[in-house]
């Protein structure tokens, strides 16, 4: 088991070693620099800033800079478009609201997902299934662009419940932070929720057959424990194996999230970024996602094998 | 004995393909699915015609106004004129002073005047302050309560429809625009209208969803958007496809050391954050004209989706390799390469057309995502995404501009959805478990 996470860790290093690399040079081959868009600078002043940003030395020399100072010093230099900041400091600010902001989303999915795919499951083919299943077909194909401005409208601006922006973050207390965050989470949980929910009943359906929940039911087994016993376990096995393309989706969807609600978390810094073409956060951004989601899929897979011990990875 | 004589496979897999059909059949919201979608993609083919005859605008048509004019608001479309049957008629009604010809005055009130009938909401000939609280915005200008009070010239608190024309309450045509129609269509300049020249003038036409903040038809854009949408969705599945079913077909065929690392390549690329990658060429690409940054859209979905596709064709293909008529193959000594394709790729395709139909809407969504960011379809291109993301802006003020694209997007992704997962439950009834 050590061994195999110390030989994930060690792709995942690779992973993120490459994607650093090849954003990098994808960004260097890009026409346009991070200070064309300003009003023309005089040419002295303009060799003065790429001097102090290294953009007057040879693509390679650059390149090494770089990542000497991001391997080493796990430095991303200073952000050219806020000179004033570094790379960390932003990363730092917006890394906590992103992941607040997923976990409660994560955690949105599972409560509306799991439940909702198990009742599905357990009463196939009645009402309660199709009336689920549909609801949930409805979730995946709902863009959270339009969910998200349709849940404003009504919560936020008709009801009046919750907030539509200003995230205040744990900080602000507990009440304060749910009327400002839970509608962004919501937006963002929903289409995983209704996929979980899918994958549970798919999950409930395969396991309902089994030899040993049939054993288990002659036994005399009351419903509720041969299903929360014995049947849940088996039945929950798909959504863990999803939890890591889960959280890949979820990365990417919080960009869309935190544009809608102006939330200031990493998602915003990496979109602006790129249009500004800033280049260090750009990578500071790109190398935290990557290396957020190649450690979300080492725990995913550790847990897999915690629920079923016939998986062995170290062959 | 030839080769390319049929094999047992092909005969069965016939009937399997009509048994298939038969369960496809028997449910019903997988077709209803079907037909929407097939709606949505005429829609998108006949994309012309229907901006043509039915919306009468064309995409990138502006009628600049204060505001995005609502549901049901009207322009006078610049190139899809139209011929109502009725303004023909009435030539000599609205010819006041009976010398045959439309004056500007005459013309003004002449086009004026449906507009007043349909403001006059109780049919007495006047307009009160109520009905002008009542009419469609576009119909007015400035504050209804002060035009009442303003242009009521025999002080009786109505507008009687001279009043109102001298008002421009009905300032659908207004008195410039009636200037500049005699302009246009006066033949003979006699600086009038004939009941012949009045027969090419155009009569307004209604935007069905309203329009855009730059006074844009949506209805219009709404059936463009169709195009561009399914198009991106249909070329980059057919991209993530062609790439998976090669790359997936190949390794699952050859085994061995070549497999590992194929499948090893594909596990890297699945651990990297691969929106983020897209989003960022977009970015760096965004110069690009808009047509061809239209390909790299096409280009950049489809290589994100392969990789499941191709594990699914690899998994089909191996437990396909080892079945008996492949052996025969073998046996008979047919090439390497003709198995792959005759054989074991027509015979995995099940799971691999499910796949690129579940696919579809993936990309459609992911277009969507990308457009909402301003990274995907450009001006004056439209797809539901970008659609939708203008309207994100102002939805509280103009909610029709995210409601019509919105839910384009979602019914056509919820069909596809639909259909999609009909056709699985049809092609592997196990699954389904009745």
């Amino acid at each position: 088991m050590i061994r195999y996470i110390l030989r994930r860790l060690v792709s995942s290093v690779l992973v993120v070693f490459v994607i650093i690399t090849a954003s990098f040079f994808v960004m260097k081959a890009a026409p346009g620099g991070p200070f064309d868009a300003d009003r023309k600078l005089p040419d002295e002043v303009k060799r003065n800033i790429e001097a102090k940003f290294h953009l007057d030395k040879p693509t390679w020399q650059q390149y090494l800079l770089q990542m000497e100072s991001i391997v080493i010093h796990g430095d991303f230099g200073p952000s050219m478009k806020y000179p004033d900041r570094t790379v960390n400091e932003i990363l730092a600010e917006g890394l906590p609201v992103s992941i607040v902001l997923g976990v409660q989303a994560l955690l949105i999915a599972l409560l509306i997902g799991l439940p909702a795919g198990l009742l599905a499951g357990l009463k196939q083919n009645s009402l309660t299934d199709y009336t689920t299943m549909t609801g949930a077909m409805a979730g995946v194909s709902i863009p959270n662009f339009v969910l998200g401005p349709l849940l404003i409208y009504v919560f936020a601006i008709q009801l009046q419940w919750f907030d539509a922006a200003n995230w205040h973050g744990l900080s602000a207390g507990l009440g304060p932070h749910i009327k400002t965050s839970f509608l962004p989470s919501l937006t963002l949980g929903m289409y995983f929720a209704a996929y979980i929910a899918r994958l549970t009943r798919g999950g409930m359906l395969e396991v309902i057959r089994q030899d040993y929940i049939r054993t288990a039911r002659a036994k005399g087994l009351s419903e509720s424990v041969v299903v929360t016993r014995h049947a849940l376990k088996g039945a929950i096995f798909p959504v863990v194996s999803y939890l890591g393309p889960a959280f890949a989706g979820m990365l990417t969807g919080s960009v869309v999230i935190e544009k809608i609600f102006n939330i200031p978390g990493l998602g915003t810094h990496f979109v602006n970024s790129a249009f500004n073409r800033d280049y260090p956060l750009v990578l500071g951004t790109i190398v935290l996602y990557s290396a957020l989601l190649a450690l979300l899929n080492l725990l995913v897979d550790v847990l897999y094998t915690v629920l079923d011990p016939r998986v062995n990875y170290d062959d | 004995m030839t080769i390319e004589s049929k094999t047992p496979a092909a005969a069965t897999g016939n009937s399997l393909s009509r048994q298939v059909m038969k369960r496809l059949m028997r449910n019903r919201l997988a077709l209803i699915g079907a037909g929407i979608v097939v709606f949505m993609a005429i829609c998108a083919i006949g994309f012309e015609l229907i901006s043509e005859h039915v919306t009468q605008f064309r995409f990138d048509e502006q009628h600049l106004s204060a505001q995005p004019k609502p549901i049901g608001g009207r322009s006078i479309p610049e190139e899809y004129f139209t011929l109502d049957a009725d303004t023909r008629t009435r030539h000599s009604a609205y010819d006041v002073d009976a010398n045959g010809e439309l004056d500007r005055k005459e013309l003004s009130q002449a086009l004026g005047q449906a507009e007043f009938s349909r403001m006059d909401l109780n049919g007495d000939g006047f307009i009160d302050v109520n009905e002008i609280e009542e009419a469609p915005v576009n119909l007015i200008r400035g504050d209804g309560d002060e035009t009442v009070v303003a242009y009521d010239i025999d002080g009786d608190g109505l507008l009687s429809a001279e009043e109102a024309y001298e008002a421009e309450v009905t300032n659908i045509l207004p008195a410039s625009d009636a200037r500049f129609f005699i302009k246009r269509f006066d033949k003979d300049k006699s600086k009038t209208l004939s009941p012949d020249e009045f027969q090419g003038l155009p009569n307004a036409a209604t935007h069905y969803f309203g329009t855009d903040e730059l006074g844009r038809d949506l209805a219009t854009r709404v059936v463009m958007g169709a195009r561009v949408s399914l198009l991106v969705g249909f070329i980059a599945t057919l991209v993530s496809f062609i790439i998976g079913v090669i790359w997936g077909a190949t390794a699952g065929f050859l085994g061995g050391k070549v497999d590992n690392w194929m499948m090893r390549f594909v596990d890297i690329m699945y651990g990297l954050p691969f929106m983020f990658l897209v989003i960022l060429l977009m970015v760096i690409f965004q110069e690009m004209p808009a047509d061809k940054k239209l390909y790299l859209l096409f280009m950049a979905l489809g290589a994100v989706q392969w990789l499941t596709m191709s594990r699914i064709v690899r998994g089909q293909v191996i437990s396909l390799k080892n079945r008996e008529f492949v052996e025969a193959a073998r046996a008979m000594g047919v090439p390497k390469r003709k198995i792959l394709f005759r054989h074991l790729i027509p015979n995995a395709l099940g799971p691999i057309i499910v796949y690129v139909t579940l696919t579809v809407p993936a990309v459609m969504l992911e277009e969507a995502f990308l457009s909402f960011l301003g990274l995907g379809v450009q001006a004056p291109y439209a797809s539901w995404g970008s659609l939708a993301a203008e309207g994100a802006k102002a939805f509280r003020e103009y909610p029709w501009l995210i409601i019509f694209p919105g839910s384009a997007l979602a019914i056509t992704l919820l069909s596809l959805n639909f259909f999609g997962d009909g056709l699985r439950d049809a092609l592997d009834p196990q699954t389904r478990t009745e």
